[in-house]
């Protein structure tokens, strides 16, 4: 085949240009680390991708949330925790106080020490959390739930308040409720969205007792009528209503503690869930992060290999062109 | 006799000299484009007859022709004009390519960390440092739409510059082609001989005008090159060259068309863009309606549908002001968390060449006459979504103001009707005001432009609180109404929720179960009483919706009313967070399909599209460029110069050239021999 000079020359440099355009590809990857440098190189595995980086975006957040959540109902159930403690406290001083040989003055010193109960189960009710938001008010986290109380500083004898829910009239002066039935949610999983918070009108006012019956008292009005029935001298008179007061108050107190412990179980079992959605979320993360790698990452041994393959081969190009341009007749007339 | 010697000898020299100045000539032009090499074309003289028979007269050269295949020219500049579309084609789509799948200049992260922000916000709605994360989110992933809608307008404005000067070119060489024939009719009527350089030179520009533009030729006789465009548009006819230019075009001022002016005073004709083949031309054109208009159109569905999902679930929300949509003027209520444009409108383009007074208007909406361009979630397990495509629409006026409208990617006519009124389709609701003359048209690009028009709303901007993340309804456990105390019973209801067009309750509404009918009293509006059999039943009012559980005793009553300082609800900004993974678009409201697409799920169909165009236009212009390798090294085996050949036809004439001298040297001793004689 006849052959042109300029074929000669084009064929070279042509060569040699498509395999400097390979090289640049190859260290282009290397840099980067990518073998998706762009969509093009591959454009299912960037699509996908793509779609990959938001699931573990999106597994990220529930992570967070989780963290979030579980943060939250550990703060819940420690309170939780403390009422019930106080409750059993209480339950054991009204146990004691049921002991007939115990005098008026007996009685009133117990009940004194119940006024101060009653205050520590205010503060509790009335806990805020770091950002100084009421945990037991529902959504109004920026109302104060309950009326502060001040009786353990009040003589014997006077009144205490009780509270009760928006709406019920009994028992007169008693304080009201300020929050909602709200519960915070956190979505945790895909499907999942989790409560991360226990209205006070759960924990303190509606009390239901082991059968789910409500018993009509909340907490407070149930200490309140423990105190005041304590503190009123015994008279042959009213023994009766005393002890049948008394009585009525223990089942509360009882009915109480059952209501403390079912939120508090219910809680828990929040934080179990948590516990293990913890860790499939973890493992899906992972699993997320070798997805992204298989489809974008590169293979360094392979592309070292053709680059260096590619280097040989564009060294021969250029040698090649060298040698065979400087032939030619006219060198040798 | 020895005249003969001599004359012969000259002939020789003539011829030998010949040879040499058209070695020299393909010496010094071997480099030069275009150039075919050239050879004398030498015969025998014309013989003299004697007696002992015919004497030769030396040589003579006929002519000097270069050599050429006009074949092999026209598969070069076929092979050129392909390869020069697909590469201008690739160095448009490469820039998107780039752009699109960026790990920092992507849609992707700055959309990620928008629905972190609302996550923030869910996880603690009191706090205003997270609603101004996730207003700050919003700005950001609003400037990257911006951004990215910013390319695609310089692309847009490249493109329309580029089909400027490309036109520019391909008349300068359309002029030059027609100066080259004049010359080659006139050189070759003159001489009698082909001009070989003319020649050569128009066909450069011919494979140059390929670069451009596809174009066929026509040899005519008097040696003229007749130049054709498209479908026989003639850009050269002997002298005279058409004038080519890109304007903007009737239908869209914004994009700019190829359109042709045949002679001097003659009017300026838009060529329709599929008679536009081969060459940068053609390249830019495909590039924009195969590449830019989709990748264009589909961020702005994204961002449009995006916009307007997040808005209706905005809109049921409760601010931590305690506004909600209901609440009465003055109310600072924002019922837009993003906008797009002015009231969030399409984009609506009259034909230039219109003749009548017709008037169109457009919004995006779900049924016509609807204002919130979105399609409301018909049970609660769905979730808001659109309908919107990625295509953009015509509207076309016949006689009697009939009129069809035109979904331009697959040509489906998606409505049609007679006079005004409004007509909706695909996620767009247009009201024709006025009716157009017979063949007037609109287009309609509802999602052209909000990419470029996204902004975060500046009341939201300025004070996050407006971010709607509460619902605007709680429910709770009521008192007994027979006993006066705490319910009895084991029931409980649910948190509540609204939907779209809901009343919020004036006061308190109670609900109060009676044990002896098993029903629920005190409905404000519907049924009023409503059975309750059956725990976990659902009951909705005024757009409220909450189930019921457990067993309520005689007298038991639930409330629902209007959420007051309920700071830490988030349950609204829970279910704006959840739309990042909803099927949210694409939906179709002919077949009545829900939504299809994650807004992430569209934006990587996008990337995948634009990858693969990419990537299938590369291929194609590798394997194109290599027949236009082999095409040419074809023509140059044969046209071009080859040095080595030169250096010996140089010494083969430098020899015959000798050798001539030589004879005439030997003619003229003859001659002196003769004379010698006589002295």
């Amino acid at each position: 085949m006849r052959v042109s000079t300029s074929q000669i020359y084009n064929t070279g440099i042509n060569g040699i240009l498509r395999n400097q355009s390979d090289l640049l590809t190859t260290q282009n990857q290397l840099a980067t680390g990518r073998r998706v440098v762009v969509p093009s190189d591959d454009p299912v595995a960037a699509s996908r991708a793509l779609v990959v980086t938001q699931a573990q975006s999106v597994n990220q957040r529930y992570i967070t949330n989780q963290g979030l959540a579980s943060d939250s109902l550990k703060m819940t159930e420690s309170k939780l925790q403390d009422v019930t403690n106080l409750v059993q406290n209480v339950l054991d001083r009204v146990v004691q106080a049921g002991n007939t040989s115990l005098s008026d003055a007996n009685r009133q010193q117990i009940a004194k020490e119940l006024r101060q109960r009653y205050d520590e189960l205010t503060a509790i009710a009335n806990t805020q959390d770091g950002e100084g938001n009421y945990i037991f008010s529902g959504y109004k986290t920026g109302t104060q739930p309950f009326p502060t109380s001040n009786v353990a500083n009040n003589p014997s004898g006077s009144s205490v308040p009780g509270i009760v829910m928006a709406g019920v009239a009994t028992p007169a002066g008693a304080g009201v409720y300020a929050g909602d039935d709200g519960r915070r949610e956190l979505q945790v999983d895909s499907s999942r969205d989790m409560p991360t918070s226990e209205p006070g009108s759960e924990v303190f006012i509606q009390i239901r007792d082991k059968n789910g019956n409500v018993t009509n008292e909340s907490v407070f009005t149930t200490l309140k009528n423990v105190i005041e029935n304590l503190e009123t001298p015994l008279t042959s008179a009213n023994q009766a209503a005393f002890q049948a007061s008394y009585n009525q108050s223990l089942n509360n107190l009882h009915a109480a503690l059952d209501n403390t412990t079912r939120i508090t179980t219910a809680v828990g079992a929040r934080q179990a869930e948590l516990d293990s959605m913890g860790d499939t979320s973890s493992n899906l993360s992972i699993q997320y992060k070798s997805t992204l790698s298989d489809l974008q990452d590169l293979d360094y041994a392979s592309a070292i290999s053709s680059l260096s393959k590619q280097q040989v081969v564009l060294s021969a190009a250029q040698k090649s062109y060298v040698q065979i341009t400087s032939l030619g007749l006219f060198n040798n007339i | 006799m020895s005249s003969g010697i001599l004359s012969i000898g000259i002939t020789g020299l003539n011829a030998a000299q010949l040879g040499l100045l058209t070695t020299e000539h393909n010496i010094t032009n071997s480099s030069t484009p275009g150039y075919n090499r050239q050879r004398i074309g030498q015969t025998t003289g014309i013989a003299i007859a004697t007696g002992a028979g015919y004497v030769g007269q030396g040589t003579t050269v006929n002519t000097i022709t270069r050599v050429y295949n006009s074949f092999l020219q026209n598969q070069v500049n076929q092979s050129q004009t392909s390869y020069s579309e697909l590469d201008t084609y690739y160095s448009q789509i490469k820039q998107i390519d780039n752009l699109l799948a960026d790990s920092n200049a992507g849609l992707t992260p700055a959309l990620q960390a928008f629905f972190t922000g609302v996550q923030e916000v869910a996880s603690s709605p009191a706090s205003t440092s997270a609603r101004q994360s996730m207003t700050s989110a919003a700005q950001t992933l609003a400037a990257r739409i911006n951004s990215l809608s910013n390319q695609f307008t310089s692309l847009y404005d490249g493109v329309n510059s580029q089909l400027k000067s490309t036109t520019d070119e391909i008349n300068s060489y359309a002029t030059q082609i027609g100066a080259l024939n004049q010359r080659i009719v006139v050189a070759q009527a003159t001489a009698g001989q082909p001009p070989n350089d003319l020649m050569d030179q128009r066909d450069q520009l011919i494979a140059e005008l390929n670069k451009d533009i596809r174009v066929s030729t026509v040899t005519e006789s008097d040696g003229s090159l007749s130049v054709f465009i498209g479908s026989g548009q003639q850009l050269v006819v002997g002298a005279n060259a058409s004038t080519i230019d890109a304007r903007p075009s009737v239908a869209d001022p914004e994009r700019y068309t190829i359109g042709l002016i045949t002679g001097s005073g003659a009017a300026y004709q838009e060529l329709p863009e599929n008679l536009i083949t081969g060459g940068s031309l053609s390249g830019f054109l495909r590039f924009r309606s195969e590449s830019l208009d989709p990748a264009a159109n589909s961020l702005g569905a994204v961002a449009a549908s995006l916009a307007t999902t997040v808005n209706a679930q905005q809109s049921l929300g409760q601010d931590l002001l305690g506004q909600t949509v209901n609440t009465a003027a003055p109310s600072s209520f924002a019922t837009q968390i993003f906008q797009f444009g002015s009231n969030n409108v399409p984009k609506i383009v009259p034909n230039a060449l219109n003749t009548g007074t017709g008037a169109i208007t457009a919004t995006l909406a779900t049924t016509p006459g609807q204002t919130n361009g979105y399609a409301a979630p018909s049970s609660s397990s769905t979730n808001f979504y659109t309908n919107l495509t990625n295509s953009d629409y015509k509207v076309t006026f016949g006689a009697g103001g009939t009129y069809q409208v035109t979904r331009l990617t697959d040509k489906t006519v998606v409505a049609s009707g007679t006079g005004t009124g409004t007509v909706g389709f695909d996620g767009v609701s247009i009201n024709i005001t006025a009716t157009g003359a017979n063949g007037d048209s609109f287009t309609i690009q509802p999602t052209r432009e909000v990419a470029k028009n996204f902004t975060v709303n500046a009341a939201v901007a300025a004070d996050p609180r407006l971010i709607a993340a509460a619902a605007p309804v709680t429910t709770a456990v009521g008192v007994n109404s027979v006993s006066g105390q705490a319910n009895s019973g084991t029931a409980t209801i649910s948190a509540g929720s609204v939907s779209t067009g809901y009343t919020t309750p004036a006061g308190t509404i109670t609900l109060t179960y009676d044990s002896a009918t098993q029903q629920f009293s005190g409905f404000p509006s519907g049924a009023n009483p409503r059975p309750y059999t059956a725990t976990g039943t659902t009951y909705s009012f005024n757009g409220i919706s909450f189930d019921i559980n457990g067993t309520p005793a005689n007298g038991d009553t639930f409330t629902i009313k209007a959420n007051t300082s309920g700071v830490s609800d988030g349950r609204n900004v829970v279910l704006m967070g959840k739309l990042q993974t909803q099927n949210t678009m694409y939906g179709d409201s002919a077949t009545g399909t829900t939504g299809t697409s994650s807004f992430q799920q569209a934006y990587s169909q996008l990337v995948s599209a634009v990858g693969n165009k990419a990537r299938e236009v590369k291929t194609t212009a590798d394997a194109q460029a290599s027949l236009l390798e082999q095409a040419q090294s074809a023509r140059d085996s044969q046209s071009g110069v080859n040095l080595d050949e030169e250096a010996a036809n140089l010494l083969k004439y430098q020899y015959a050239y000798q050798a001539s001298a030589k004879m005439i040297q030997v003619g003229s001793k003859l001659f002196d021999t003769i004379l010698s004689i006589g002295a």
